[in-house]
């Protein structure tokens, strides 16, 4: 049942995402297009144009993808999508590999698309030919520390924004925020985010796990991982023993996993026992 | 052990009490209708018993489990409201149900488009409103159910159509399932049910077989309705 509530999540969003994709790209060919001309003024009017339409692509993605689940939750086609008789381990996996597809794509196209801008850019403005334009972005870029680095970010920040957004409408799809409608997955969303970020600065100060920042930044570019909480350093501060901070709180990693398993129960229970349509 | 059962059932939307300590019992085997004025708590009830809505309280038995996971999956309900993809042909949709719902059978589905005069190849949304609804009834009714719910299932149908509907529910219906019907077209149904339950502010106000309530009173349901919400 898992892959056909995938399938259906997937395509449902295909009709809409296709021609945002297919935009991406189009803006993508025609801003290489238009490199070639190698016109400095329109070169960089017109990638300030595709910088702008991928951004706001992006985002319009991020929104169709919420408004899709929201409407199978809780919208116009969650009479339909609640009685398929799929086990809630199920429905909520393919959720988050509805999201999870979503994400990667975008993120793809749009590294895609920056890539080949950055490419254009960096031919047109120094001069070069677009292959050796090519081979010198690819070297800086395809450096094994770095992309691990990029790949590790793309995750987390798709865990966490996947994780919110199901939370949001879940939860505030349940019988106590009915009233306020959509309203409802969008107060819990704000709540949420003000309890995250306050679990978030609270778990740096307190947590005794932090990276020790290099002391110039200029000549020594090592990090080191140090068991010290961010208070102690700050009351040093405070009692002028020292100048500056020179440690960063790194526990709300830790609290951050523990807070979305938590989230992620949540939402099994509820999409389990307080469903509530309208 | 009865096909529905219901004691002490309470919903509220805030300060609005759409369903008042409400006690029922239904058995399998016969056609439902479940008719009242707007907000005496039809829907409401409908919405309960498919584990649509499980917020309320008191005690609610589908074929003796708590609705959920479980007693949705024999449960067919339609709703009074578009709950499909309408960028979907009508096919396709036929294609959906057959791959979610065991209980789908596709054959019938296909005879009832055909009954329908419906094309399978248009989409929904190049469909007319009561094409739309057609649809739906069509795929409620394709479901080997043991419950059958339909919330306003002719509401926004021609009179001609109405008629094919209804004939489609009968003959789709098996004598072993339980079919709740409401509506507000209580003429266009009196014919096919077989006990009636008329709801008012959230409360049981009058409930029995079609043929011993004509009898009682004297006088069609759909009179005996007039009479009581006028």
């Amino acid at each position: 049942m898992f892959s056909k509530l995938y399938k259906y999540q997937v395509k449902e969003l295909w009709y809409i995402a296709r021609y945002f994709y297919a935009a991406m790209i189009g803006a993508v060919l025609l801003g290489l297009f238009v490199s070639a001309t190698r016109i400095p003024g329109v070169v960089q009017f017109v990638n300030a144009i595709t910088i702008l339409g991928f951004i706001l692509s992006c985002i319009a993605m991020i929104v169709f993808s919420v408004i899709y689940d929201y409407q199978n939750q809780q919208g116009k086609r969650s009479y339909f999508f609640r009685s398929i008789p799929a086990k809630e381990s199920a429905v909520f996996s393919s959720r988050l590999a509805y999201y999870f597809t979503y994400h990667i794509l975008t993120v793809l196209v749009f590294a895609i698309g920056i890539t080949i801008f950055i490419v254009s850019n960096t031919a047109v403005e120094m001069k070069l030919p677009f292959h050796i334009a090519f081979s010198t972005v690819k070297d800086f870029f395809l450096q094994p520390k770095l992309i691990g680095l990029i790949f590790l970010l793309v995750v987390y920040t798709g865990l966490e924004h996947i994780i919110s957004m199901m939370f949001a409408i879940t939860i505030g799809s349940q019988a106590i925020f009915k009233k306020l409608g959509v309203g409802g997955p969008i107060l819990v969303y704000f709540l949420h985010y003000i309890a995250m970020q306050i679990i978030t600065l609270i778990s740096m100060l307190l947590i005794p796990i932090s990276i020790r920042l290099p002391q110039n930044f200029d000549t020594d570019f090592q990090f080191e991982i140090v068991f010290e909480s961010m208070i102690s350093e700050m009351s040093k501060v405070f009692s002028a023993q020292s100048n500056d901070i020179k440690i960063i709180g790194i526990g709300f990693i830790l609290t951050t996993f523990v807070t979305w398993i938590i989230m992620s129960i949540w939402i099994y229970k509820a999409s389990k026992n307080k469903i509530s349509l309208n | 052990m009865s096909t529905i059962l219901i004691n002490n059932l309470c919903k509220r939307y805030g300060k609005f009490q759409a369903i008042n300590n409400l006690s029922l019992e239904l058995d399998s085997g016969q056609i439902v209708g479940l008719v009242g004025p707007n907000g005496s708590g039809k829907s409401s009830l409908l919405r309960i018993i498919g584990a649509f809505d499980m917020a309320y309280s008191g005690e609610v038995l589908i074929n003796g489990l708590k609705p959920g996971l479980e007693s949705r999956k024999i449960v067919s309900y339609l709703s009074d409201k578009p709950y499909i993809s309408d960028n979907l042909r009508a096919e396709q949709i036929i294609k959906l149900y057959d791959d979610f719902f065991p209980d789908f059978n596709k054959d019938k589905a296909f005879r009832m488009l055909d009954l329908f005069k419906l094309k399978s190849e248009q989409k929904l949304v190049e469909m007319s409103k009561g094409m739309g609804e057609k649809v739906q009834v069509l795929l409620t009714m394709s479901r080997e159910a043991k419950i059958y719910i339909l919330d306003e299932p002719i509401s926004g149908v021609d009179p001609a159509s109405r008629k094919i509907i209804l004939r489609s529910m009968i003959e789709g219906f098996s004598e072993d399932a339980l079919m709740i019907v409401s509506t507000h077209l209580l003429n266009d149904i009196e014919n096919i049910i077989d006990s009636v339950i008329f709801l008012d502010s959230g409360q049981i106000k009058i409930k029995g077989s079609t043929d011993d309530l004509r009898e009682q009173h004297g006088k069609g349901i759909n009179e005996l309705f007039e009479q009581i919400f006028q």
